[in-house]
């Protein structure tokens, strides 16, 4: 009886696809301020989504990498990561992060013009 | 005051029908209740995700509970860690179970009691599990006709706060409503407690007189509740008892979040307090 809810987050943890383990894991880190851990994190999750050919799952953690370098000040590095995901949301079509991802380059586009850096 | 002194007061508040009562998941540890604190479900769930051969040695290295990063875990939210999950990979469900299962013990028999004494008649708890209703029921009382449970946005919104039912208000929403913990962890997450929420904490721990006696709450909710009750100041005393296993020690001391209430903080096991309480009140 002591240990069931444990027996239950097992059975749950057992089910978790590899990328999905970093993935989580990257966004537990970041959430807390670890951005370089997480960072390390978002990108064995890409490699595992490359290595499954998970098309959404890489531009998702294409935008994680995009926001965590955004808020390092790394506009440039932001930019490119934001556009690589729109460029793969676009691609996969009718994609609710597809908007999102949009909004990410002009927000960093924007950010990026009012520091004068080039956009 | 001593601690003698302290449990005298609180029962005497009781009697008087002015004892507020509210309690955390240290509560529902003891057996047969048996669920989980917030870092033990965390740090289970954490290594559970990270059970996999690429991500052992972070979580050995950098992740448990005494390493530095554990250190940053176990000041996180419970239902913020479980938001962050939830976004990217289902786990509500999971929760949910977890906390509708376990059996009453002695602390939720023993408030189950003192509602029915009519010594307390409101509990505010930040619990998901069922246990305080189910040992309720186990008494042979009807939610809805004996008692209320409010859990949801919606009924927050619409609480009948003249009603003469003893209630229970589940600030953190209910296993039994999934909907409701999903609303909760995001309000958590986005550092947000709704206002009729904060209107509950208002009205419970502020308006009229008495005692609050608070058991098994860490008072760790830094980013829905005590933001919230760092802003209010009361005429209620509060009486919070801090779980540890050493001699009974009262201090003056309240948890930062009480810094505008006047009390006392009770170091002890807790069930001492509760142990008190049954034989004060309810051991005829």
């Amino acid at each position: 009886m002591s240990e069931d809810w444990k027996v239950l987050i097992n059975g749950w943890a057992n089910q978790i696809p590899m990328a999905k383990r970093f993935f989580v894991t990257a966004s537990i880190l970041r959430a807390i301020g670890q951005p370089e851990e997480s960072s390390q994190l978002y990108s064995q999750a890409k490699e595992s989504f490359e290595k499954v050919g998970d098309q959404s799952g890489i531009a998702k953690t294409l935008g994680q990498l995009g926001r965590l370098a955004e808020e390092q000040g790394d506009l440039e590095l932001a930019e490119r990561l934001y556009k690589e995901a729109h460029q793969i949301f676009e691609r996969l079509g009718a994609n609710p992060y597809l908007k999102l991802a949009k909004r990410d380059v002009q927000r960093v586009r924007r950010k990026a013009s009012s520091h004068g850096e080039p956009a | 005051m001593n601690f003698s002194e302290a449990l005298e007061h609180i029962v005497d508040t009781a009697c008087s029908k002015r004892l507020s009562l509210c309690v955390g998941s240290g509560i529902s540890v003891g057996r047969p209740a048996c669920r989980p604190l917030a870092d033990e479900l965390k740090f289970c769930i954490l290594e559970g995700i990270c059970s996999s051969v690429e991500l052992r040695q972070l979580y050995e290295h950098r992740l448990r509970t005494e390493k530095d990063i554990g250190g940053k875990i176990r000041t996180y939210p419970l239902e913020a860690f479980i938001e962050r999950i939830s976004e990217n990979y289902d786990i509500l469900g999971t929760i949910a179970e977890i906390f509708r299962g376990g059996s009453p013990n002695k602390n939720h028999i023993i408030i189950a009691r003192l509602l029915e004494n009519g010594f307390v008649r409101e509990i505010l708890t930040t619990n998901f599990d069922l246990l305080l209703e189910k040992a309720l029921v186990s008494i042979g009382w009807r939610i809805r006709d004996d008692f209320n449970v409010y859990c949801t946005e919606k009924q927050f919104r619409e609480i009948d706060f003249d009603s003469r039912l003893p209630t229970i208000f589940k600030i953190h929403g209910s296993a039994d409503d999934q909907e409701s913990i999903r609303v909760t962890l995001r309000l958590v997450a986005s550092q947000t407690l709704s206002e009729s929420r904060a209107r509950i904490l208002d009205r419970y721990l502020v308006s009229g007189e008495g005692d609050i006696l608070i058991l098994g709450y860490g008072a760790r909710d830094d980013f829905d509740i005590n933001p919230v009750l760092s802003r209010l100041s009361s005429k209620k005393r509060v009486f919070y008892v801090r779980h540890e296993s050493c001699e009974p020690i009262v201090t003056s001391e309240l948890p930062e979040a009480f810094r505008n209430f006047e009390g006392n903080t009770i170091r002890c096991h807790t069930d001492e307090v509760v142990d008190y309480l049954w034989r004060a009140l309810l051991d005829e």
